[in-house]
């Protein structure tokens, strides 16, 4: 039995309130404290009796012992009742009057007993109380907005404490109701209602949700509290902002919903099901920097720890539809006692669970996709001419030649009435590229590669219920999204299923068990060598002349890709199983142990099948590729178990106004994994792939592994009168990851909070009604490093080289790049303000935060080249992030109308404080020759380097005229249409100088590409049965630089990147260029080259090429109708709700191309990321 | 209620104590540690087999283009725009100093050096000398690529690690103190590396290594004499290097382990480049063996993509002599070159087994042979294809061209020629020497002898910047024919200071015919109608190559690695 520890008003009757309305004001404690059971119905028997042998206490401690051995609870109020008077206790067995007939005796207060609550007061406002009641009754229901039953509702008469609560259907009723009289209705986390009595005897009350409760409780590490006293920096989303949404997952719902909480699509960008990258507040490492400055965020390691009602599991392994609420802990003082794992930020996701009264809810949705931004294709004649121009600055000679474009200007005036490609003179292969370049058809690609849309469908059944001693959830979901290509297999299913049982086995001893699985499956095309979404990369590169089929056949044009990426294919499974008993112990009041028991196991398979695809020469031959000797089976399976016994025991005590909470416990945790490998070549039958039926080359490999953690925790909260609060946190960690001498950490954190708004003094409580002020210092670890970093091991891998035509083992040089490492540490410093003003109808939270980040496992110093190895990891950064969040709502009813506004605004910047580069230098060259920034003291993160450009050279006199040196950048010959460089130092030459921050020569910086000032914001309304709600998300300043992305640079590419969409037309040309000459063009002069001489418009970095990477999005759009209750009824439906949603409808941006959220696709700098989808679904909602 | 008390008690309790240390001790299961190695012999091969992955061969199916070395050289051209060879750039003298990378990477010697670290650990095998000798022979094969991009180099002999300062800060020694050291390794290599009798046609052996002692020692003899005196120049002469290069050379001669596979004067040559085995090929030292069926896309080549975007240039196609012996200038027997079929009439046998002309085959695929008609300029820059290293006889199995052509590292021929050339350098060249080396060459393709004392003095003879007795006109000839496409044109180049070569002049294809126009119309052409497909993108005097000869035998040290590195000196005029 849970007690809910709860502050009722108690009011006078309204004569008695004026005559202490003065008493009460100065008092500012307008709350008696009290509390009382929520689940206990029926009549309380007065006769319990209680031993007390407490000695010489207060009165206060003898009132808290009474409600601790009974269900007794006390309202009073504590200015008219003096609770620190000294009484003495000492009896066995007595009954609840005797005693308080004892300890008030001579004193001015009184008692009344009804049932189990007990109404202490000074005589003669007790006398009017009593006088003021009357022989009536009144009866009723209570349920909430879903027409369900809420049971324990407080139901209690104005002005007075008396009343009751609901039982398990609802239902209440009271007696002795005075005419003059409003009832209150309450219950945690809903909107207290109030309502005149008149005449009535029969009383229906709706109660809907509190978003800004007071009594609001929220889940934090090992536990829960109040949000009132909360002292560290937890934001939280609740399920009515997670459910209902057309989206995959539930990042795709969280997007823009919680401040800095930092979500954005990987380089899988929209692919059907698609996780996405997270960080809490911009923390992240240097790995990760890395990772997303590659693009390559799948290995992006350190996001927040995320818990699933206490597992370490994903948080797309969740069906949405499950969830309950949503923490997001930001500060350490929130996270430390999730010590080594939780130094960016610890999500924990609380699932629904039964509650009293059966229901079954159902809700589907079915949506349709659209790609959300896809540049459109330049017309065919003017792409022909930008290619032509390129090649013809490249000097090269023209792709199109003119019998071509009169091929194209002919197909265009009568489609197929000239050949697309025309046969080579052997008559074996066609005249186009394999590009796709010098194609002559007339085809309208982006209706071939995408549907018009593609279907979605989701639906949720769930059914919970319970009584006193059991109750239980149980849920099934399943999820199916279909690709936005047309002709190709792209999709995934996922299903879910979630069980929950909590029973109460003795009065001191629940039990819960817990059982979630998971399983999906994700079906995309794949490509030998490249893998996943590498034809995304292919539709990037089509050319509109290119043709799609073989004349006078159905057969895909090789160019096309389409049959290739129609042959292969990768399937992939995840299934995910989770069980969790647990045992929660009781045994002294206050004093709870709980024994939990979590074990997760994947196991996935990874198939991948490469099969024969053909096309076809002009003789009519059929070419089938790759050879059936080529053709390839890989099975993959992917196995873990993790396993890990939590113990944590807490006891919790007041001593009058002192809060206590003292907890402590022991986790530890072992994860083991187990991966085979296997591939077979040469597949007997298209039809039937396997290893068994594979008769060419095998390989099998594994990858075997383990790790595990133990750890010590504690946590001491406090808090006196709910008005000064104190949370202190401790944390030792030990990981298998590091050496036995550096494998210990110790993390403590201290926070502190004062709720202004409870002194007497408090000055503005007419225009504030609560005021917190928050404050947190702390420190955690990050071990998430790889595995055995300080053993320098060998690899095993098969020769690349043949020796007698076999490949021969051989063992890789040792890795010792990241030996000595330990912990990286965060230490966090937090102020924050919480604020409700206009009754609770404004709310507002405000956090500023300070994270330093030290032993920052960088890429280490940079040293010369000769060490011939990447240089050894250590931990020696430092970065400091700074950062502020907002997050204001507003939410009031008139009448039937009822609406709400939420606005969340953040901002961080991060800054290198310290890194071992003593010379500042300013880029370097990764391991594989790509160039890239590198780090310094006081470099501000994302920070991008480069060239202030002027414009274009208009001509050889320009060209003369400026007379810079721009040698640096390319030592060949400079034309018009090319860029000039400021030459910064006016040393007339541009140049990098010694390439240090000291001697920098030419380059400043153009900007930066962190995500600055997130926002979102949502609005619901609810008039009657009619509701509506809206989100936008949007980032307010960043810069990109995508200069290097094929698609970006449009014609200025080689023919294989060589694209031209609109937007690309507008590059420089003069009047020889067909398309006319073009001297205020965005675009530089195209050459038709990989590097060469593009690098001198698209070399480095030049603020005309920076992009602005700022947008708006209407996230999400939703109109709903629920059916009144009374037809719904007749069918037995207790609710029903119909909706029409919309995703990414609208966005806003300035940057060319791409979608500002999706630019980085797998295959590093094409601009090939798979576009976000735009869904329009419609949803149902029922409930039994 | 005590109860409870006691069994919470002696849960935690006897959880936490069942956690020991040993809870936290958890070591690889699937990766070997670097101590736990270096037991055995089996250990040696294990890791040097490893280090044969680089000996690279033909660009890798998939990466498009580049497939002969010597492309971007003098003799062969690359389309305009489809690639970047950073030879056409070196000569075009268009490099710019990176920030850093730019072919300074010690990766390869670290791992080596690691390897000859451990290799002494090991006590006992049969083939426990072999292996370090391998060892020794990967370290000089690394330095050497280094030193012909650099010079001079800083020589590290063991594994450098993050806290080595002397090391990691050192200064570079002389190009001739490299070249010393090297030469220290090889001998090693020599002295305990076995037979290919012994270790099979897949491994290195003693005459590989005393083969690339030779090569090696030619380069350095030859830079040191014809770079004295400018700011390239090494500590000597290059007179002793010249003389290891014609012992090491002669060594492999008078070995016998090899000779020049004949044959078939008209085909011989050309069959020797276009094979998928040469394991049992007497002429064949060492060779990457392709296998693409068995193991995809990083064991073939591509061949398949012919012509690959390159050409031969009409200057190359002019060196060939006539089949009198004597060159085109003179020969009565010269046919012209305004056709394609012309430039292999009468002339060198190896012309006409290296350049594609209307006839000859290009595909063989089961009964179908498909003939060569006409080059697709578009694709070969200069009209003139490569017959050598084209395989036409198709994959029977896939049906498409095969993707398993070997790619030759070192071939006997290579050691007539190092000791031909070093004795003639020398100036103590004979007429035996010339018998046993360039003689055996023309022999197995039926070309009359090289005779001292009676070579025709060609009007032709290239500008080489330098006057140079007859024979090492001729000899750098044969060098040139004989070795063409295998990669050794721009190191030549470099070593023999030969900027006058290409310095302000641009190469050219064949003739531009209304055939080639009609077929592909947009191309450029010189007044004089040849193919000139670098008629516009060059940045030298004359619209031809921009080399800088005080700058650009050399590539430039990083700025990055200079500036972290004050004991690192920039090279000459960078």
């Amino acid at each position: 039995m849970k007690k809910f520890r709860t502050g009722l008003q108690l009011w006078c009757q309204k004569h008695c309130l004026l005559k202490t309305f003065r008493i009460m004001k100065l008092s500012t404690i307008l709350l008696l404290v009290s509390t009382w059971h929520i689940f206990a119905a029926g009549v309380y028997s007065q006769d319990t009796e209680l031993t007390l042998e407490l000695g010489e206490t207060s009165v206060g401690e003898v009132l808290a012992e009474i409600e601790n051995q009974s269900e007794f609870y006390f309202l009073f109020n504590q200015k008219l009742v003096d609770t620190e008077r000294e009484v003495t206790v000492e009896m066995k067995d007595k009954k609840v009057n005797e005693i308080l007939d004892e300890i008030f005796t001579g004193t001015t207060t009184e008692y009344v007993v009804m049932d189990r609550q007990i109404v202490l007061s000074p005589k003669e406002y007790l006398a009017e109380v009593k006088a003021s009641i009357q022989d009536r009754t009144v009866s009723g229901m209570v349920v909430d907005e879903d027409g369900l039953p809420l049971v324990g509702v407080s139901v209690s008469i104005k002005g007075i404490s008396v009343g009751t609560i609901t039982d398990a259907e609802g239902n209440y009723s009271l007696s002795d109701i005075p005419d003059e009289t409003s009832l209150v209705f309450s219950y945690v986390g809903m909107l207290t209602e109030e309502i005149q009595v008149g005449a009535q005897t029969t009383i229906d009350m709706v109660l809907s949700q509190d978003f800004l409760g007071l009594e609001e409780v929220v889940v934090v590490g090992y536990g829960t509290q109040k949000k009132v006293n909360l002292t560290g920096a937890v934001s939280v989303a609740g399920k009515e902002a997670i459910e209902n949404r057309p989206v995959s997952n539930v990042q795709q719902a969280l997007q823009g919903l919680v401040p800095n909480l930092v979500i954005a699509p990987t380089m899988a960008g929209g692919e059907p099901g698609a996780e996405m990258g997270m960080n809490i507040r911009g923390l992240t490492s240097f790995a990760n920097m890395e990772a997303e400055f590659n693009g390559d965020l799948e290995s992006v390691r350190s996001g927040p720890y995320i818990l699933v009602d206490g597992i370490p599991m994903g948080m797309n392994d969740v069906d949405p539809n499950d969830i309950e609420s949503v923490s997001v802990l930001k500060d350490a003082a929130s996270t430390a006692i999730y010590g080594a794992r939780a130094a960016y930020g610890v999500i924990l996701i609380t699932t629904k669970k039964g509650e009293q009264g059966t229901r079954v809810s159902y809700s589907g949705n079915f949506g349709w996709s659209a790609p959300t931004i896809w540049p459109d294709f330049a017309d065919h004649m003017s792409t022909i001419h930008a290619h032509n121009d390129a090649a013809v600055n490249a000097g090269a000679s023209k792709w199109y030649d003119d019998d071509a474009i009169e091929r194209m200007e002919q197909n265009l005036a009568d489609p197929g009435s000239a050949p697309g490609m025309i046969p080579k003179r052997n008559n074996l292969n066609w005249d186009i590229e394999n590009t796709g370049m010098k194609g002559t058809a007339n085809e309208d690609w982006r209706s071939i590669i995408f549907n018009e849309s593609a279907p979605q469908h989701k639906h949720n059944l769930s059914i919970s219920g319970g009584n006193e001693s059991i109750n239980y959830y149980l849920s099934g979901g399943f999820f199916k999204e279909e690709g936005l290509l047309k002709h190709l297999t792209d999709d995934f299913t996922r299903y879910n299923m979630d069980a929950k049982i909590n029973a109460k086995a003795t009065s001191w001893m629940k039990l819960n068990f817990l059982v979630k699985y998971r399983q999906g499956l994700e079906e995309y095309p794949w490509t030998q060598g490249f893998g996943r979404d590498y034809m995304i990369n292919w539709l990037n590169k089509i050319k509109p002349g290119t043709p799609s089929k073989y004349p006078d056949t159905d057969i895909w044009t090789k160019q096309s890709g389409m049959s290739r990426y129609q042959s292969s294919r990768e399937e992939y499974t995840r299934r995910q199983l989770v069980i969790s008993p647990r045992i929660i112990l009781e045994p002294v009041k206050g004093w709870v142990t709980n024994l939990e028991f979590n074990y997760r196991t994947n196991t996935d398979d990874q198939n991948i099948t490469i099969n024969q695809y053909y096309w076809m020469r002009p003789n009519g031959d059929l070419v089938y590729t790759p050879p059936r000797s080529g053709t390839e089976y890989t099975s993959n399976m992917f196995t873990n178990v993790y396993m890990s016994p939590n113990i944590y025991s807490s006891y919790t005590r007041s001593f009058g106004r002192h809060n206590m909470a003292i907890m402590v416990g022991y986790q530890n945790e072992s994860f083991q994994y187990s991966n085979l490998l296997s591939n077979a070549t040469h597949l007997l039958s298209d039809a039937t792939p396997s290893l068994s039926t594979s008769v060419g080359e095998y390989t099998v490999d594994d990858q075997i592994g383990h790790s595990a953690t133990e750890s010590f925790f504690g946590r001491v909260n406090y808090n006196f009168s709910e008005k000064y609060l104190f949370e202190f946190n401790l944390r030792r960690d030990g990981s298998s990851r590091f050496e036995a001498d550096k494998c210990w950490g110790t993390f403590p954190s201290f926070s502190a909070g004062w709720v202004f708004s409870q002194e007497n003094f408090y000055p503005l409580k007419d225009v504030i009604n609560f005021l917190k002020f928050r404050g947190s210092f702390g420190s955690l670890g990050n071990q998430n490093v790889a595995n055995y970093l300080y053993i320098p091991t060998m690899a095993v891998d098969q020769s690349y080289w043949l020796f007698g035509g076999e490949r021969l083992w051989t063992v890789w040089t040792e890795d010792n790049t990241s030996i000595d490492l330990t912990w990286e540490k965060v230490s966090t410093i937090d102020f924050g303000v919480d604020l409700r003003s206009l009754k609770n109808r404004l709310s507002a939270t405000f956090d500023w935060y300070e994270s330093k980040t030290t032993d920052l496992v960088g890429p280490g110093a940079v040293l010369p080249a000769v060490l011939g190895m990447p240089v050894p990891k250590r931990n020696e950064g430092e970065i400091t992030t700074r950062g502020w969040e907002l997050e204001i709502s507003w939410k009031d009813r008139a009448g039937d109308f009822s609406y709400g506004f939420r606005g969340i605004l953040s901002d961080y910047v991060s800054r290198v404080t310290k890194y071992n580069n003593p010379t500042k230098i300013l880029s370097t060259y990764d391991w594989w020759g790509y160039e890239y920034p590198s780090y310094y003291d006081g470099k501000d993160v994302g920070e991008i380097w480069g060239f202030e450009s002027a414009g274009l050279y208009q001509s050889a006199e320009d060209i003369e005229a400026w007379g810079v040196d721009q040698n640096y950048i390319y030592s060949g010959a400079w034309y018009p249409g090319d860029l000039k460089y400021v030459d910064q130092d006016g040393d007339g030459a541009i140049t990098v100088g010694e390439n240090t921050l000291d001697e920098h020569g030419d380059l400043v910086v153009l900007g930066n590409s962190t995500l600055r000032f997130q926002y979102g914001v949502s609005a619901n309304l609810t008039w009657k049965g009619i509701d509506f709600s809206m989100l936008w998300q949007g980032v307010a300043k960043r810069d990109l630089d995508l200069r290097t992305r094929g698609t970006f640079r449009g014609p200025a590419d080689a023919q294989m990147h060589a694209t031209c969409y609109v937007d690309h037309l507008d590059y420089w040309r003069d009047d020889t260029s067909p398309l006319g000459a073009n001297p205020d063009a965005y675009f530089p002069r195209p050459y038709s080259e990989y590097t060469g001489s593009n690098d001198k418009n698209f070399g480095y970095p030049s603020n005309r090429y920076l992009q602005n990477g700022a947008y708006i999005r209407l996230k999400n759009v939703q109109i709903g109708y629920t059916i009144p209750s009374r037809i719904t009824r007749k069918i037995f439906v207790t609710r029903a709700r119909i909706y029409v949603s919309g995703e990414n409808l609208l966005t806003f941006t300035k940057l060319m191309f791409y979608d500002p959220e999706a630019f980085s696709g797998r295959y590093y700098g094409p601009g090939d990321a798979y576009p976000l989808s735009r869904t329009i679904s419609l949803g149902l909602n029922v409930n039994f | 209620m005590k109860n409870t008390i006691y069994l919470i008690s002696a849960l935690v309790m006897g959880i936490m104590l069942n956690s020991c240390e040993d809870f936290l001790d958890r070591t690889p299961l699937d990766q070997i540690s670097d101590p736990e190695f270096w037991k055995t012999e089996t250990d040696l091969e294990l890791y040097i087999n490893g280090l044969y992955e680089y000996f690279e061969g033909y660009a890798t199916v998939g990466m498009g283009g580049g497939w002969t070395k010597d492309c971007g050289t003098d003799i062969v051209l690359e389309k305009v725009g489809a690639y970047w060879d950073t030879y056409t750039q070196r000569l075009d003298g268009t490099l710019t100093v990176p920030s850093s990378g730019g072919g300074w990477n010690w990766s390869k010697i670290r791992e080596v050096n690691h390897f000859l670290e451990n290799a002494g650990l090991v006590e006992e095998g049969d083939l426990l000398d072999h292996y370090t000798g391998e060892g020794h022979f990967f370290r000089a094969w690394f330095y050497f690529e280094l030193l012909v991009k650099f010079g001079d180099l800083p020589i590290i002999t063991e594994t450098v690690n993050a806290d080595n300062e002397e090391l990691l800060y050192g200064s570079r020694s002389s190009r001739s103190d490299v070249l010393d050291f090297m030469i220290i390794d090889l001998d090693s290599a020599i002295s305990k590396m076995k037979l290919a009798s012994e270790v099979g046609p897949s491994r290195l052996n003693r005459d590989i290594a005393a083969l690339f002692k030779a090569r090696v020692c030619l380069y350095e003899g030859t830079w040191e004499k014809y770079h004295l005196g400018t700011d390239f120049e090494g500590k000597t002469d290059g007179t002793d290097f010249l003389m290891a290069a014609a012992d090491a050379a002669n060594e492999v001669i008078e070995a016998g382990n090899y000779s020049l596979e004949t044959g078939d004067i008209n085909s011989a040559y050309y069959e020797l480049f276009n094979q998928t085995d040469y394991s049992k090929n007497k002429e064949v030292m060492l060779y990457k063996h392709q296998d693409y069926l068995a193991y995809g896309n990083q064991f073939g080549n591509q061949s398949q993509n012919w012509p690959n975007g390159y050409g031969i240039s009409h200057e190359m196609t002019q060196m060939y002599l006539c089949s009198d012996g004597l060159p085109i200038g003179i020969s009565p027997l010269f046919q012209g070159d305004s056709t394609l079929y012309q430039v292999e009439i009468n002339r060198d046998p190896r012309c006409a087994q290296t350049i594609m002309v209307p006839g000859d085959i290009i595909a063989i695929n089961q009964e179908d042979t498909t003939f060569f008609n006409l080059p697709e300029v578009f694709n070969c820059p200069t009209g003139y294809e490569s017959e050598k290293f084209r395989r036409p006889q198709y994959d029977a199995e896939s049906g498409s061209p095969s993707h398993d052509v070997g790619y030759i590292f070192f071939r006997y021929a290579e050691a007539l020629l190092v000791y031909a050339e070093a004795k003639a350098e020398l100036g103590t060249l004979n007429q035996a020497d010339l018998d046993k080396t360039i003689n055996k060459l023309r022999d197995r393709v039926g070309m009359p002898h090289l005779t001292l004392g009676s070579i025709a003095e060609d009007p032709n003879w290239p500008d080489y910047g330098h006057s140079l007795p007859d024979y090492v006109y001729e000899i750098r000839r044969e060098r040139a024919v004989e070795l063409y496409g295998e990669g050794f044109r721009f190191d030549d180049l470099m070593r023999w200071r030969a900027h006058d070569l290409w310095l302000g002049k641009r190469f050219t294809g064949t003739l531009y015919t209304d055939e080639l126009k009609e077929l592909d119309p947009n191309m450029f052409a010189n007044e004089e109608g040849y193919l000139d497909p670098f008629q516009v993108i060059l940045n030298g005097p004359d619209g031809g190559y921009g080399f800088h000869e005080d700058r650009d035998y050399l590539l430039p040290i990083p700025i990055n690695e200079l500036t972290l590195n004050d004991n690192l000196d920039q090279n000459p005029n960078w």
